[in-house]
């Protein structure tokens, strides 16, 4: 990749399957807030594993924006995720099931320029199998303050939520 | 038995669960897996206009948005009655071919890696693509990653977008592919081709120099003799992007070949409890339940099932390859006696990838696909349409009903793990079966065994992006004979 931007935000999602739709939106408030950098690259995205793997090789830090369901907090909660949390040596149940932690395991032994630093910024949600364009109520209105996270993390490289415990 | 209810609220929810239910005895009675599925799709689609449908459909899944978006331009065409160009026809196969040399690749890889390339007797944090990585070295993991690129590219350039192509609209194309873009394509197939030839030379040194592997591959346990069903060329060569569906019966005998717009005389589905899911089936053999053999109408959509439904390959190495894969299996180097050993599907899996990238390099070097003539304007409008393309996974179906104006009212679709939904419980249980018996405790062992059995199939759990973050758990849960839960073992696969 020619001269990626140093920092790079993913809203990772599908915006049309409900609160799936979280990072996206949040990529895009975030968008139109900051207008157009040179040294921040904002981007939507609908892919998993591998996918990611290609969006995100070259910059120094990336942000992933997503949404995880845990069913222990109330929807719209904002929390980070640790990446730790996940085994970085799985069986795969499917080729699409490569998690971001395996993912970003294979791409540093193959040598590629992975960033030392990568968080993750969850929503909990309520509502990720409906196919339609609108989030349940918490969950839309949590973006703004994701954005704003967002926006603190570009300047700072603070995230100020707490860590979710797993 | 009465229905137990997991109350998605008070778990972790977004996974894969089996039920495997016991009998008085303890002994196995039945299996059933169930996976989160999108709702509310028909709604959402429900007065659109049909020609969005290629780019809506790519949205639902992250996974094969090439495939949907080529059955739902095929079933646009349909509803407007309108066939395209040649080059534009060209054109689609041919992105549709390097889609399938870099999908197929990722899924050999990350799949059959973990059981053949490392081994089923490897320590279980070896089996992972991590694993096949240490084992077969680094270079060729590179190489690995180069090819599902090169996948990506080819369907970039003629797609318009490398992850959710955009191009293909009713009538044809939108966008054309220039001289350069057509020498680029030429020296990607080029380098597909080399890359297949490896991936073949690794199955022969790896798998098939192994006789314990072969005959894990020719086990009874992963074995179930079922119809099968899959797309043909004019020449009776499989295709992926178009042709006849044609069903083979057990026996390898042709049961019935049927056009995409008589799916329905051919194709039923039913819903059993406990699963939720839809389990199609044939309808001229009928449901007879989770059971194999002529006289159920349970059928497989695989690339096995292609192969069996197939009078061979259409490109001379992988043609090679099939009557390699017959002749090991089955004596029989034709391929008129079908393979029904369900690890098998790996095999076939990589005689597909060497066809796809043999079929991407010829279909590139074909000169007509930089004509300009690309897209014919629809004149009129049919109101009802099928497009019927093979996915990776299996066969899918999409199937639209609009209005005058070509808004949509009814959306219907058949997507490739669907198919296999009762032979993958089917496998399921054959695998369970041996080990779940009165006094004996499930082990971890036994998600070891179930899991190869439906990894084989490569099944699609992936309607929601999150799952990015690894949060995929299996759950096995043991049903005592009243329903009651007996014991639950979850991990994270």
């Amino acid at each position: 990749m020619a001269n990626p931007a140093k920092a790079l935000v993913v809203g990772l999602g599908n915006d049309i399957v409900s609160d799936d739709g979280f990072g996206p939106a949040v990529a895009a408030a975030c968008r139109a807030a900051l207008g157009a950098r040179e040294d921040v690259a904002i981007e939507s995205a609908s892919v998993a594993g591998f996918h990611l793997l290609d969006l995100i090789v070259g910059h120094d830090r990336v942000l992933i924006v997503d949404v995880v369901r845990t069913g222990e907090r109330p929807p719209g909660t904002l929390l980070r995720w640790p990446l730790t949390h996940a085994s970085a040596a799985r069986t795969l149940g499917g080729s699409h099931q490569a998690d971001l932690q395996t993912t970003l395991v294979l791409g540093r032994a193959l040598g590629y320029p992975i960033p030392d630093e990568i968080t993750v910024l969850v929503a909990e949600a309520l509502d990720l199998e409906t196919v339609r364009e609108e989030m349940t109520p918490a969950v839309a209105a949590a973006v703004p303050a994701a954005a704003s996270l967002v926006a603190t993390w570009i300047e700072t490289g603070e995230l100020p939520v707490p860590t979710i415990e797993g | 038995m009465k229905s137990i209810i997991i109350d998605p609220i008070t778990r972790l929810e977004g996974h894969g669960k089996i039920h495997l239910f016991v009998d008085d005895e303890g002994n196995l009675a039945n299996a059933y897996f169930q996976v989160p599925e999108l709702r509310g799709f028909e709604v959402f689609c429900r007065n659109r206009p049909v020609e969005e449908m290629p780019r809506i459909t790519t949205r639902i899944c992250g996974v094969c948005p090439e495939a949907h978006h080529m059955a739902s331009v095929k079933a646009a065409d349909a509803v407007y009655g309108v066939t395209p160009p040649r080059a534009a026809l060209k054109l689609r196969e041919l992105l549709y071919n390097g889609f399938f040399a870099g999908d197929h690749t990722t899924h050999f890889f990350a799949l059959g890696g973990p059981d053949f390339v490392v081994g089923p007797e490897a320590p279980k944090a070896e089996r992972n693509i991590l694993g096949v990585v240490r084992k077969v070295g680094l270079e060729l993991g590179a190489e690995v990653i180069k090819q599902r690129a090169r996948g990506q590219r080819v369907v970039q350039i003629i797609g318009g977008k490398a992850l959710h192509p955009v191009t293909a609209l009713p009538g044809g194309m939108s966008k054309r592919v220039t001289k350069e873009e057509q020498q680029e394509l030429v020296r990607i197939g080029k380098e597909m081709v080399e890359f297949g030839k490896l991936t073949i030379k690794i199955f022969e040194d790896v798998v098939l120099a192994n006789k314990s592997y072969v005959d894990l591959i020719m086990s009874d346990m992963f074995a179930h003799r079922t119809y099968s069903i899959g797309l043909v060329d004019p020449n009776g060569k499989v295709n992926f992007y178009d042709g006849t569906v044609r069903i083979t019966a057990p026996d390898g005998s042709l049961f019935a070949e049927y056009q995409a717009h008589e799916y329905l005389d051919h194709i039923a589905e039913t819903v059993l409890p406990y699963s939720y899911l839809k389990y199609p089936y044939l309808k001229k053999v009928g449901w007879k339940g989770l059971v194999d053999g002529p006289d159920s109408g349970v059928y497989r959509a695989t690339p096995m099932s292609r192969l069996n439904v197939s009078d061979g390959m259409a490109t001379p190495l992988a043609d090679a390859e099939y009557r390699r894969l017959y002749g090991t299996l089955t004596g029989d180097e034709s391929g008129k006696t079908p393979v029904h050993a369900t690890l098998a599907i790996h095999w076939a899996r990589v005689v597909e990838l060497l066809f796809a990238c043999e079929a991407t390099c010829a279909q590139a070097g074909d000169d007509e696909i930089t004509s300009d003539d690309i897209h014919r304007p629809p004149e009129g409008i049919v109101g009802e349409g099928v497009g019927i393309v093979e996915a990776p996974r299996g066969i899918l179906t999409h199937h639209y009903k609009t209005d005058e104006k070509g808004f949509i009212k009814e959306a219907n679709l058949i997507v490739g793990t669907t198919n296999n939904n009762a032979a993958i419980s089917m496998s399921i249980k054959k695998a369970a079966e041996g080990l779940i018996r009165k006094g004996t405790e499930v082990r971890e062992g036994t998600l070891n065994m179930i899991e190869m059995a439906f990894r084989a199939y490569d099944p699609c759990f992936g309607c929601a992006t999150h799952a990015a973050l690894g949060r995929m758990p299996l759950e096995v849960i043991v049903h005592a004979p009243d329903g009651a839960v007996r014991e639950t073992i979850r991990r994270y696969c």
